[in-house]
């Protein structure tokens, strides 16, 4: 399977994050329409179990990113769902419990502040038999000021007592259970501005700021999420708040 | 001029020194030792500003950043001065909604106020070791708040004024003061702030205005704007400490 940007540096994580998020120019209707083709194509899977798992690490000492987006994937996997409507899932194998972590999903606001459409994520726990023992809700995510365009994030915890827990399978939130949450960011931007003097040609960028007003964003059944594994080690804080 | 300071001081603290920012998300299950929690009172708010981002004036050189600064203490000092006998103090009333929230989400709450130079605390051991502050610090954990003067923000000169409070927060172990979760909320207006990566919480459309005239021809008004923003702070900091959520067990299997 083409997970296609699972890079473990830093550096390399905002390169992607730029490309995936910035570079990306559709609006957020034609994301709602690609998601829509993405999840008809989907294989038709019964059961956690036929899903390739993509494995993950823990580094004890710093987190560890995995970015996705189900677009550039080669295969998605989809769950049939009443009245024909399919529900894409990728699955994910942890790694074997050593120390406490807290596993963090955002996902980024597509298409731009002007049209956003948003994958709105279920992030279920599923134990060594596939079974599921823990899933978020989504009342458990938060808006946030995050990438170009704003995204929501949960965090989750993994401890002692739930060292059982195997895998973590991402799908859409349950159509009728999404309650769209507003974009509030505003674009900020510059624009050249040429002054021509005795034979030369002055230019300025000028700031300018978009007045964009809170949108709904729109569910897309597909999306662009990070995954981050973070080894929880609580310590005196350094940095002033 | 001390208000124009104050407003750029707050936004050099909220986004320029975002350069080493902790998160934290509070664990729980490993923290359920914690039932009395001390708030350390934030630097008490001293006012109200005006911030307009993105302004022309700012690429024109020294000439342009002081043309700006003029600008901008003027319109936050008239817009001080009508909010002012309002009497509302914004640390104050933060502080008694997350004291309420805490409560009802189970938590025993104290209170310590303490002289801050800054904003923040960059080490507790000032605090800890001063004796008058022993019994309100005698608790399991201590939350450390900070805010800033509440602002109304404006994307680019001709953008309408929006509702701003920055609040970051800070739950350190009373034994060693280890970081148990620290998160930063936006209020209003989203400041592109990417390496906080904090919580943006919308204000109401009607609180949008859309000149600096009518920003100050209605001071209720405005002060009810950034107003509604505190007991939604303050929820979600109790939320995101409450004792008894995550993501929630469940007995089926696929």
């Amino acid at each position: 399977m083409n997970v296609g940007t699972g890079y473990h540096g830093t550096g390399w994580r905002y390169v992607v994050l730029c490309a995936l998020l910035v570079g990306c120019q559709t609006t957020g209707t034609e994301r709602i329409a690609l998601a829509e083709e993405h999840r008809t194509k989907a294989i038709v899977v019964g059961s956690y179990r036929e899903v390739p798992a993509t494995p993950l690490t823990l580094d004890i000492a710093a987190a560890t990113t995995v970015l996705l987006d189900h677009s550039k994937l080669e295969k998605t996997f989809a769950f049939d769902k009443p009245g024909g409507n399919q529900e894409i899932v990728h699955v994910f194998r942890l790694p074997v419990w050593s120390t406490p972590y807290s596993v963090q999903l955002t996902s980024y606001v597509m298409g731009g502040l002007n049209d956003p459409a948003l994958f709105y994520p279920r992030l279920t726990f599923l134990n060594e038999a596939f079974e599921q023992t823990r899933e978020s809700k989504q009342s458990d995510f938060v808006y946030r000021g995050v990438g170009a365009h704003g995204g929501i994030s949960t965090d989750v915890f993994i401890n002692d007592s739930n060292r059982g827990e195997a895998y973590i399978a991402i799908t859409s939130e349950t159509r009728g259970a999404i309650e769209e949450h507003l974009s509030v960011m505003q674009s900020a931007g510059s624009m050249p501005l040429a002054i021509a003097g005795k034979g030369v040609l002055i230019m300025w960028m000028i700031p300018t700021g978009g007045t964009e007003l809170p949108k709904k964003m729109r569910a897309a059944a597909s999306g662009q999420f990070q995954l981050k594994l973070i080894p929880y080690a609580p310590k005196r804080p350094t940095a002033s708040p | 001029m001390k208000m124009m300071n104050s407003a750029v001081l707050a936004l050099m603290v909220f986004l320029s020194g975002c350069a080493a920012v902790e998160k934290q998300a509070f664990n729980r299950a490993a923290n359920t030792s914690i039932r009395t929690i001390t708030i350390i009172e934030p630097k008490p708010t001293e006012g109200f500003g005006v911030t307009v981002l993105n302004h022309p004036a700012l690429s024109f050189g020294l000439i342009g950043a002081t043309i700006y600064a003029t600008e901008m203490t003027t319109k936050s000092n008239s817009f001080d001065a009508v909010m002012k006998p309002l009497g509302w103090s914004l640390s104050d009333e933060l502080i008694t909604e997350i004291a309420k929230e805490l409560e009802l989400a189970g938590y025993v709450v104290k209170r310590l106020k303490v002289e801050r130079e800054r904003p923040s605390i960059k080490d507790y051991a000032g605090i800890k070791g001063d004796k008058k502050n022993a019994e309100a610090l005698a608790s399991d954990a201590w939350l450390d708040v900070a805010t800033r003067d509440p602002l109304y923000v404006a994307n680019s000169p001709t953008a309408d004024y929006v509702p701003s409070i920055g609040v970051t927060a800070r739950l350190v172990s009373s034994t060693d003061q280890s970081l148990l979760y620290r998160e930063d909320i936006f209020f209003g207006f989203s400041f592109v702030a990417p390496r906080l990566e904090a919580v943006v919480i919308p204000a109401d459309q009607e609180f949008r205005f859309p000149t600096h005239t009518d920003l100050l021809a209605d001071p209720a008004k405005s002060l009810k704007g950034v107003r509604m923003g505190v007991p939604q702070i303050a929820k979600r900091l109790a939320r995101d400490l409450a004792r008894d959520s995550g993501a929630t067990p469940v007995a089926t299997s696929k």
